[in-house]
């Protein structure tokens, strides 16, 4: 908040008049550094018409009230916390896997670029020994570091979004 | 240490192992003041609940992985359902356009029509409604929700000289808003007061 006048007094009185415009007339609802400084000065007849204004203002805020919560709706955010807890100890080799990169962020995309290298090669290998026999086995390793990447970055999407 | 005297910090904590007792009192703790600020923000009881669900949802995935860095753990709930809200009203405006109207309070009437009507209280409703989001969002956090203007101002991800000027803005402009009833309102309330004084 900032002041045009520097008198003191006036400083003061200006203050006053201004958190009264931006928080109303009862000084608990004012920064804490200018309720110590100035609430004393909304008595001064110079506010009185701020101050009557800011009154009936907040007066009328007050007519509205917010319903509350309902238990249906609390018992609801609880079911959805349990929800999450069994999906997440369902997927639980998978979180090991995400937990032994969570060291750095672009570890878990180098590492399953790696993985896949990795596993096209055991498959080309594998496919020119056999006769292709194990090949599928070798796709489905490439497929699962692909599903582990892309669910990383989606935790990280969301993240960024908050 | 039961949960009752945890900090929400040792509490997110606790359910970001998987601690059902810490959830439930995170719960406890928050719903209602998330469930009003939802519901000064959106004007719908089901639309709220349905917020308040999503913040909620978004919270149990992330809070393994909070930290607080200085930033208070209801700050940052009411930075999540504030989003969800915005989202909310983003997307009703976009499938009902005429209902954002700000000159419009009181589900289309006009001020000097709303100034006939009994109920004060859907009149100040209206105008809060009538509000544009950010100045209606300041007040909500400020004024109800009784954050500080910095809180508010870490929320809605702007400077607290801004939350200021939204309130002062705001306020202006509810008190413009219920001028025309403003005697019908405080005449109301002062009879309230001398029965009660009587």
């Amino acid at each position: 908040m900032s002041t045009r006048s520097s008198h003191p007094e006036d400083v003061a009185t200006e203050t006053a008049r201004r958190c009264l415009e931006i928080y109303g007339a009862d000084p608990a609802k004012w920064p804490e550094a200018a309720r110590v400084d100035y609430a004393d000065m909304i008595a001064s007849p110079a506010l009185a018409d701020g101050r009557a204004e800011a009154e009936a203002l907040d007066a009328a805020l007050a007519t509205t009230h917010a319903p509350a919560a309902s238990d249906a709706l609390k018992n609801s955010l609880l079911e959805s916390f349990d929800a999450l807890r069994k999906r997440r100890s369902g997927a639980s080799a998978s979180d090991l896997f995400t937990a032994a990169f969570a060291f750095g962020r672009f570890a878990p995309a180098g590492v399953a670029a790696g993985l896949i290298a990795f596993g096209a090669a055991i498959g080309i290998m594998t496919s020119s020994t056999t006769g292709g026999t194990t090949a599928p086995t070798a796709s489905d390793y490439v497929e699962e570091a692909f599903v582990i990447a892309f669910a990383e970055n989606e935790e990280e999407a969301l993240w960024a979004e908050e | 240490m039961s949960e009752t005297d945890e900090s929400d910090e040792a509490l997110a904590t606790r359910a970001g192992r998987g601690d059902r007792a810490a959830a439930a009192a995170l719960i406890s703790r928050h719903t209602d003041k998330i469930f009003a600020a939802c519901c000064r923000m959106l004007r719908d009881e089901a639309a709220s609940e349905d917020a308040v669900q999503e913040t909620f949802l978004r919270l149990w995935r992330h809070v393994g992985r909070w930290r607080s860095q200085g930033a208070r753990f209801d700050t940052w709930l009411y930075r999540i359902a504030m989003n969800i809200c915005l989202d909310k009203l983003r997307k009703r405006k976009r499938e009902a356009p005429e209902e954002a109207a700000p000159t419009m309070i009181d589900g289309g009437k006009r001020p000097d029509q709303a100034l006939f009507d009994k109920d004060r209280s859907r009149i100040v409703w209206a105008a809060l409604g009538a509000l544009p989001v950010r100045q209606r969002m300041a007040i909500t956090l400020c004024h109800y929700q009784e954050l500080s203007n910095i809180d508010a101002a870490v929320v809605m991800g702007v400077s607290v000289e801004a939350v200021e000027s939204l309130l002062a803005r705001g306020r202006r402009t509810l008190r413009a808003a219920l001028a025309p009833q403003r005697a019908n309102l405080m005449g109301e309330l002062a009879d309230e007061h001398s029965i009660i004084a009587s």
